[in-house]
């Protein structure tokens, strides 16, 4: 069992470097390409929880990514600043049909592609933890 | 990998290539393009995804918001995806019944 640590700036531009390096991780741990793929769109969704928020960038705490084999699989853990994910697009509604679309889709989509999802929110900060099997 | 857009004309039908990774640092340039299309009164888009390598849910939202535009000039947005990997993310959001999802342009356009 081992665990690494990231941290990178609440920046967009750090999603997709972070997104490698979990994913490589990933498969040395074991876990199956295709479930690699979940992986990197769980650590995505992660990272860019919080990443347009309003406020300055340098003037916000980094965000921690812990990953590796644990007990229960691979493990990732992402701890940063959160708020609500956006609105999922930025004009008037014109079909309700299609508002009604899942407004915590971030979320949806960890828990949908992984094993195990937890978040826990501190004030400003949210702890996402997310396992997924290893062969 | 960078993100591409590329579109052209197929009769009546625009259709924009989508290529690279669409995630939270290059979806703005999909947005942009799309509210370009739009603004430029390309109301009937297909956007074909076959050549996306990643896609995340404000990739999705954007999407959302570009059939969103066209629907309101009583447009279409169609998808053309085949990669199991990007159709469940789609599966996953339930945007399945939101958008019309084919697996080749031919059959996107006919």
């Amino acid at each position: 069992m081992y665990m690494a640590e990231l941290r990178v700036p609440r920046d967009p531009m750090y999603v997709g470097l972070v997104r490698l390096v979990v994913a490589q991780a990933a498969r040395l741990a074991g876990v199956p390409q295709d479930r690699v793929e979940d992986v990197k769109i769980a650590v995505a969704e992660a990272l860019a929880n919080g990443s347009d928020r309003d406020d300055e960038l340098g003037a916000s705490p980094p965000v921690e990514v812990r990953f590796g084999r644990g007990t229960a699989g691979f493990e990732v853990t992402v701890r940063g600043l959160s708020q609500p994910p956006p609105a999922t697009a930025d004009d008037d509604v014109v079909d309700p049909a299609i508002d009604q679309l899942d407004p915590k889709l971030r979320f949806t989509l960890i828990e949908g592609l992984t094993d195990e999802f937890s978040r826990e929110q501190d004030g400003d900060l949210m702890r996402l933890r997310f396992v997924v099997g290893v062969t | 990998m960078e993100l591409t857009l590329e579109h052209r004309t197929e009769g009546d039908t625009t259709v924009l290539d989508v290529a690279g990774e669409v995630d939270v640092y290059t979806a703005p340039k999909l947005r942009e393009k799309l509210v370009e299309l739009v603004s430029d009164g390309h109301y009937d888009l297909i956007v074909d995804m076959t050549k996306v390598e990643f896609l995340d849910s404000t990739g999705l939202g954007v999407l959302v918001g570009g059939l969103k535009r066209v629907r309101s000039h009583n447009g279409s947005l169609e998808l053309v995806c085949n990669q199991e990997r990007i159709l469940k993310i789609f599966r996953i959001t339930g945007l399945t019944k939101v958008f019309p999802i084919h697996d080749t342009l031919e059959e996107a356009l006919s």
